[in-house]
């Protein structure tokens, strides 16, 4: 890892990548409070482009609120966010936004390919409707993730595993350069978390920035590449083979469980090679 | 009776008169355009923001009458009493905007203390002007529950063209208000500007309740932008086809109980319109095939017998006897069983790949036990045609021995 561009930081023993020069998405001083009670505090993070980065922490440590509130979806008291070392606002085409599958609901009037052509909104022009060319892009990406048979479905009609596939599908359509998931891998069978995993992988690989929301620690290490530890505030961020010690992660779920003793932390069982 | 029915055709087919034509034409365009609206009103979830709306009006409306009798000398006028209406509504909206927003109250809560504090507010203007003794106040209580009576041209076009605007709004905004609706987080990403969708809504709402109000009244104007899409919903699943639908039943609703109210001029036109609508609803209600009660019942009885073919198919393939009659009677009907209930090949066969399906699904339902939960229903089907075949891949390993043992061992045992 000491060839890339990331530079990293230590305060203490613990690794804390900061913004540098090719940082694909950069959030700084982000600190979000509901009712002054602050939520977050203080969040400075980079990922960078060419992997994938996981943010993890325990429930409530605000990983999801991280995502809305670098976005500007929800009010944030202070921070800014850059995309390519563009201000969020200049950028918003370049990033991709998957919302958790709950945060919608699924009896509403439309099939998956529909919900797939939602992704191409924001391409298509104010009075524009979308168009044959439209279809058979999105098609394309409901067959990327294995869904092609079920394009006429209504979405309610789908499984928790084929919903969450259709919400991939349409961030796929989307073509954008920063790719942000709110817990994709939740709630799936095994079948849909490598299909999203191999197509996160293939973004990636085509040196898109992908940042996935993620609540099992378990298998943090041989899904990720890069990882933010985050318990309301940034515990480290980095190279996974840096960042996931046992010191770590022990402090970002501090408070919460002794790591060795009590073992599962939602529902995963924290093994002890950290 | 029959004198009624022909003037009700008369009515309907336009030949009762210009001004009834006008009437009749306005009310189809307003009901129209408020289903339309409605669509996105109801998929928001906020429904109830049309009622508070409507009865935000009364106020602005007695207040516009005294005005229009102080400096016209008269007071009648229904562009300046929409006006008045209009601008109550407003303040009443953002009264529930800012109390939403300000304080720990909830919408609904917020909607039920406007409107109910709007709604005094304007019965006591009323009953004052009442006392007033000025001419024209007796118009007014048909803002409550509606009349067509009092309705002339320019006042149908009025409606017509602003429903016709409302409309038009819309349609070119179908895209952002659909996002909107469905996953407005998704939406704000994209760099949509949620907040002022939410107001364009809104404020098309309010055009089209202000509209309403002299034709349904406000008591029953929220039903125009209720009754229809609930009514569109069970026939579509999709939002072009229900928007489409649900105009077109507020339009029908809507020009029916104006022609029926303009031969029963006593009855109130707001009273009928809703009737009207709610048989629309009633009848979607019972024959929409697939969400409707006659065709969950259909559903419900073809359901039964997938099951008893599937159960009485799975019995073949264990080799077992079957008992139940209906299942027998299935089986022997579709080829599978002799009528001495011993299967024949095809039977057999199909046998066969049933348990082969039925192995996947149980594989299934061990691998991933919520998800199968959600499903309901669709696990009666052939897994090839409900699940990813990448899924039924993975879970065929598993299965291998358990096919193997259903398909050779089925009839020795």
């Amino acid at each position: 890892m000491s060839n890339t561009a990331l530079k990293t930081v230590f305060d203490g023993s613990l690794p804390i990548a900061t913004n540098t020069d090719d940082d694909a998405f950069a959030v700084s001083g982000l600190t979000v409070a509901y009712d002054r009670k602050p939520v977050l505090w203080d969040i400075s993070f980079a990922a960078r482009a060419g992997v994938i980065t996981a943010i993890v922490g325990p429930n409530g440590a605000g990983k999801s609120t991280l995502l809305k509130a670098a976005l500007n979806l929800i009010p944030s008291v202070t921070g800014q966010t850059q995309v390519f070392n563009q201000p969020l606002n200049q950028a918003r085409a370049k990033v991709a936004y998957m919302p958790q599958r709950a945060a919608v609901d699924w009896d509403f009037p439309a099939s998956a390919l529909d919900v797939v052509m939602m992704g191409l909104y924001g391409t298509l022009g104010f009075l524009r409707w979308p168009g044959r060319k439209e279809r058979a892009k999105a098609r394309k990406c409901l067959e990327m993730v294995d869904m092609g048979a079920f394009e006429g479905r209504q979405i309610g009609q789908l499984s928790g595993g084929q919903q969450q596939r259709v919400f991939m599908a349409r961030a796929l359509a989307q073509e954008a350069d920063v790719y942000l998931m709110d817990e994709p891998f939740a709630g799936v069978d095994a079948a849909t978390e490598a299909i999203i995993l191999r197509t996160l992988k293939k973004l990636a690989a085509e040196g898109k920035c992908v940042v996935v929301v993620h609540h099992d620690l378990d298998t943090v290490r041989t899904m990720f590449d890069d990882v933010l530890l985050l318990n309301k505030q940034v515990i480290a961020s980095g190279p996974i083979d840096d960042v996931m010690s046992d010191d770590a992660v022990r402090k970002t779920y501090s408070g919460r469980l002794s790591v060795h003793q009590e073992g599962p932390i939602g529902g995963a069982a924290v093994t002890p090679h950290f | 009776m029959s004198e009624f029915l022909s003037a009700l055709f008369s009515a309907l087919s336009l030949q009762a008169g210009y001004n009834t034509s006008l009437v009749l034409i306005g009310s189809a365009i307003l009901g129209a355009g408020a289903g339309a609206i409605g669509v996105f009103v109801l998929l928001r979830k906020r429904a109830l923001v049309s009622d508070a709306i409507s009865h935000a009006t009364l106020p602005g409306i007695a207040l516009a009458f005294l005005f229009g009798t102080w400096a016209f000398d008269d007071g009648r006028s229904l562009w300046l009493l929409l006006l008045g209406a209009t601008l109550s509504a407003g303040i009443g909206v953002l009264a529930v905007e800012w109390m939403t927003r300000r304080t720990r109250l909830t919408e609904d809560t917020a909607i039920g203390t406007v409107l109910s504090t709007f709604f005094a507010l304007g019965i006591v203007l009323l009953t004052f002007i009442q006392s007033l003794n000025v001419g024209g106040q007796a118009g007014l209580s048909d803002f409550i529950l509606g009349s067509t009576a009092g309705l002339v041209r320019a006042d149908a076009i009025l409606i017509a063209v602003t429903a016709s605007l409302v409309s038009l709004v819309l349609i070119t905004r179908i895209k952002q208000f659909s996002l909107l609706c469905f996953d407005p987080l998704f939406a704000h990403a994209q760099g949509m500007k949620v907040a002022n969708l939410d107001r364009l809504l809104l404020l098309l709402l309010l055009a089209i309740v202000v509209i309403g109000l002299k034709t349904v009244g406000l008591v029953l104007v929220i039903a125009l932008t209720i009754i229809p899409p609930v009514a569109a919903r069970f026939w579509t699943d999709r939002v072009g086809p229900m928007l489409l639908v649900s105009a077109a039943i507020g339009g029908i609703g809507a020009y029916f109980g104006a022609a029926l109210s303009s031969i029963a001029a006593d009855l109130p036109t707001g009273g009928l319109i809703v009737l009207t609508l709610f048989s629309v609803f009633l009848i979607s209600m019972l024959v929409a095939p697939s969400r409707g009660v006659f065709g969950s019942a259909l559903k419900h009885f073809f359901f039964q017998r997938t099951i008893h073919e599937r159960q009485g198919l799975l019995a073949v393939s264990r080799g077992e006897p079957i008992f139940d009659p209906l299942t027998r009677r299935l089986l022997i009907k579709r080829g599978y069983l002799r009528a001495d209930g011993a299967p024949t090949g095809e039977g057999t066969s199909a046998a066969q790949k049933m348990a082969r399906d039925q192995a996947l699904w149980n594989a299934y339902r061990r691998a991933y036990p919520t998800e199968a939960m959600m499903l309901d229903d669709w696990s009666l089907r052939p897994i090839d045609d409900v699940l990813p075949k990448d899924l039924v891949a993975s879970l065929s390993p598993e299965l291998a021995p358990v096919s193997i043992a259903s398909s050779s061992g089925g009839v020795k045992r």
